[in-house]
């Protein structure tokens, strides 16, 4: 079975912790965790993201900023085991767009992108959302620091435009960075995000409570940094401490595996009318006194049902394996926030 | 292949277990095509010994060697030596680091190298070592699924004490998870082998040994696969074969039926007769690596 390819685009404002968050994901599945693994096609590619993490493990390095300015494209495999599960073609988006800034070049690019992603990650920055979870912020006020209002406008368009020309829609992350941020006197991780899903969220993601969209909330942290400005450029080694880094990329494949067990569904459905088909021509090839003159025939529609046979029992195969690995998946996000048609699941 | 970084005993390795298997062990030997290789790789055992440690390897390196059971030849095979920053250079760093990529994904038996000593005492050679498993990856990734050994050396293990539970857990961190994603796969099988190089050498024969053993089973397995087509086409010509073809073909000079039947008699007692002589010594190497734990 040839490996899925898959589309992911990482939105989000400077400063937000995306940079950060995709060195600790790429990092820590580097070496493997629970049994799935990632690994970059181009090896230069995995020495950038390995140098740089090994900078903040071991001198506190945060990546630098000329790091985080432009955009760009990386080639991901993510395997469980030795097996490829899909194949990631990776955009970490930088522009102009998402600080409200766009210009008349970088807002196509992002369009373009956008329509063609399967998966888009909408990074928000914790910090920046402390505030409004401690009371001494509004949320416009907030929703303005996170940056995301443009951006956000430009995924929602290009969800309605797939929509409307009856294209699957991306499966849709808010990744909240710096979660340790969250927490605060009296306030544990679990009910800052809680508020975050039921109050804030549809102001500023709106899109993740969309019809037709899966959203996960997932929040993830590198380490217990404490808040940092602009101008910190390193990190206490000893609070390095990465958690979640690895879930967006679980929901992305989770959902990509469930869209394609719609299409395999159908397909199945189509060999069973084709399976029919064959059928009765059989038996009508077999009846009458002219049958005994129809050997050819018979011989080349029992061939023709022998093959939709297989290809039904491959299905067969194929579906459950998928749903064995959507099952397996499923776990690793249990208790995340994940809106459904607008309705948020636990 | 070996693959590892720089100052992970990767040459030092070499030339020990070149020379440990001059001395034979069990009936097996190994011996260099290449008479230069032969030299140099002694030397450099007796420099060793003497503890005088080889310079790193600057290129790449490949030596034709072939294994040996009681005097006769079983196995010829190829041992590729790479500059240990290959593994740890970007593209642009020499033609070498590219090499090491289409290395392993051609290579039969793969021999990760990572230094015990410096991962006990330090996590950036933890981390290094760990880098090793997106090569191992992107390898499997690249190819067809093929049986392939993958040796786990640790090196510089009279360094450390193995028996210290703190100290092995350390050493282990980098590759516990690709460990048990080979043991979850049926073409890889693998192993961990503590290595030492030093004043006692320990096991610095297994990891060839243990990768060798394989390339046998594999060369007894397309010799067995020969001989079956050998004789079932041997079968399907001697069926054919009747005093009238026998007749005709002499009368055309033509191969008859019962001439091309002797033909694939006489391959597939080729095969036959190359896989008898591999048998006495898959036993030995058998015999040799009972105790080796893999994966």
């Amino acid at each position: 079975m040839a490996t899925p390819q898959l589309k992911l685009t990482m939105l989000g404002a400077t400063s937000s912790g995306k940079t950060t968050f995709m060195l600790g994901m790429y990092n820590t599945l580097a070496v493997g965790m629970h049994g799935y693994f990632i690994f970059t096609q181009d090896p230069d590619q995995d020495l950038d993201l390995r140098d740089e993490w090994d900078a903040l493990l071991a001198r506190g390095a945060l990546p630098p900023a000329t790091l985080k300015q432009s955009s760009k494209y990386y080639g991901f495999v993510f395997n469980h085991g030795f097996t490829p599960l899909v194949a990631i073609d990776w955009f970490d988006y930088r522009g102009g767009a998402v600080g409200d800034r766009s210009t008349a070049d970088d807002v196509p690019v992002l369009q373009q992108r956008l329509a063609e992603s399967d998966s888009i990650y909408l990074v928000l920055d914790g910090q920046k959302l402390a505030p409004w979870l401690d009371g001494s912020a509004p949320l416009t006020a907030v929703k303005a620091a996170l940056g995301v209002g443009r951006v956000s406008v430009l995924v929602q368009q290009a969800v309605a435009d797939r929509l409307g020309k009856g294209l699957p829609v991306p499966s849709f992350v808010v990744v909240i960075t710096k979660a340790d941020l969250l927490r605060g006197p009296g306030r544990t991780l679990r009910a800052a995000l809680d508020r975050v899903v039921k109050e804030a969220l549809a102001d500023l993601a709106p899109i993740a409570f969309m019809n037709e969209i899966t959203a996960l909330v997932c929040p993830v942290k590198v380490g217990n940094f404490g808040v940092r400005t602009d101008a910190d450029t390193t990190v206490n080694i000893s609070d390095v401490d990465p958690v979640g880094l690895h879930r967006p990329m679980i929901f992305s494949l989770m959902h990509y595996l469930s869209d394609g067990l719609g299409a395999k569904t159908l397909a199945q459905a189509n060999h069973n009318t084709s399976r029919s088909a064959a059928e009765q021509q059989l038996m009508a090839l077999n009846q009458g006194f002219m049958s005994v003159f129809r050997g050819g025939q018979i011989a080349a529609a029992r061939q023709r049902l022998s093959n939709i046979d297989e290809q039904l029992e491959r299905g067969r195969q194929e579906y459950a394996a998928d749903q064995n690995l959507i099952q397996r998946l499923a776990l690793e996000l249990a208790g995340h926030p994940m809106i459904r048609n607008g309705k948020v699941e636990q | 292949m070996m693959l590892g970084h720089s100052g992970a005993g990767k040459t030092t390795y070499l030339s020990l277990m070149y020379a440990e298997m001059q001395d034979g062990i069990g009936g097996f030997r190994v011996r260099a095509a290449d008479t230069g290789h032969h030299q140099q790789l002694l030397s450099d055992a007796r420099q060793i010994r003497s503890s005088r440690y080889p310079p790193a390897t600057r290129q790449r390196a490949s030596y034709d060697l072939a294994l040996s059971y009681n005097g006769s030849q079983v196995l010829p095979f190829t041992w590729q030596d790479h500059r240990g920053g290959a593994a740890s250079g970007r593209s642009t760093d020499g033609e070498d680091v590219a090499q090491l990529t289409a290395d392993l994904k051609e290579a039969d038996g793969i021999v990760m190298f990572v230094d015990g000593a410096a991962i006990a005492r330090d996590p950036a050679a933890s981390r290094m070592a760990a880098r090793l498993s997106s090569h191992v990856l992107r390898a499997m990734h690249q190819r067809a699924e093929v049986l392939t050994p993958l040796v786990i050396a640790v090196t510089k293990c009279d360094l450390v004490d193995l028996d210290d539970e703190k100290v092995s857990a350390k050493i282990s961190v980098p590759f516990e998870e690709l460990a048990k994603a080979v043991a979850a796969t049926k073409h890889i099988v693998g192993t961990v082998l503590p290595i030492s190089c030093g004043p006692s050498p320990l096991n610095v024969v297994v990891p060839v040994l243990w990768s060798l053993r394989f390339g046998v089973t594999g060369m007894a397995m397309r010799l067995n696969a020969q001989v079956e087509a050998s004789a079932s086409a041997m079968n399907s010509a001697a069926a054919k074969d009747t005093l009238t073809d026998r007749i005709v073909s002499w009368w055309k000079d033509e191969r008859s039926w019962a001439n091309i039947a002797e033909s694939h008699r006489q391959t597939g007692l080729r095969a036959l007769r190359q896989l008898q002589v591999l048998i006495p010594p898959a036993e030995g190497l058998e015999s040799l690596l009972d105790g080796i734990e893999y994966f």
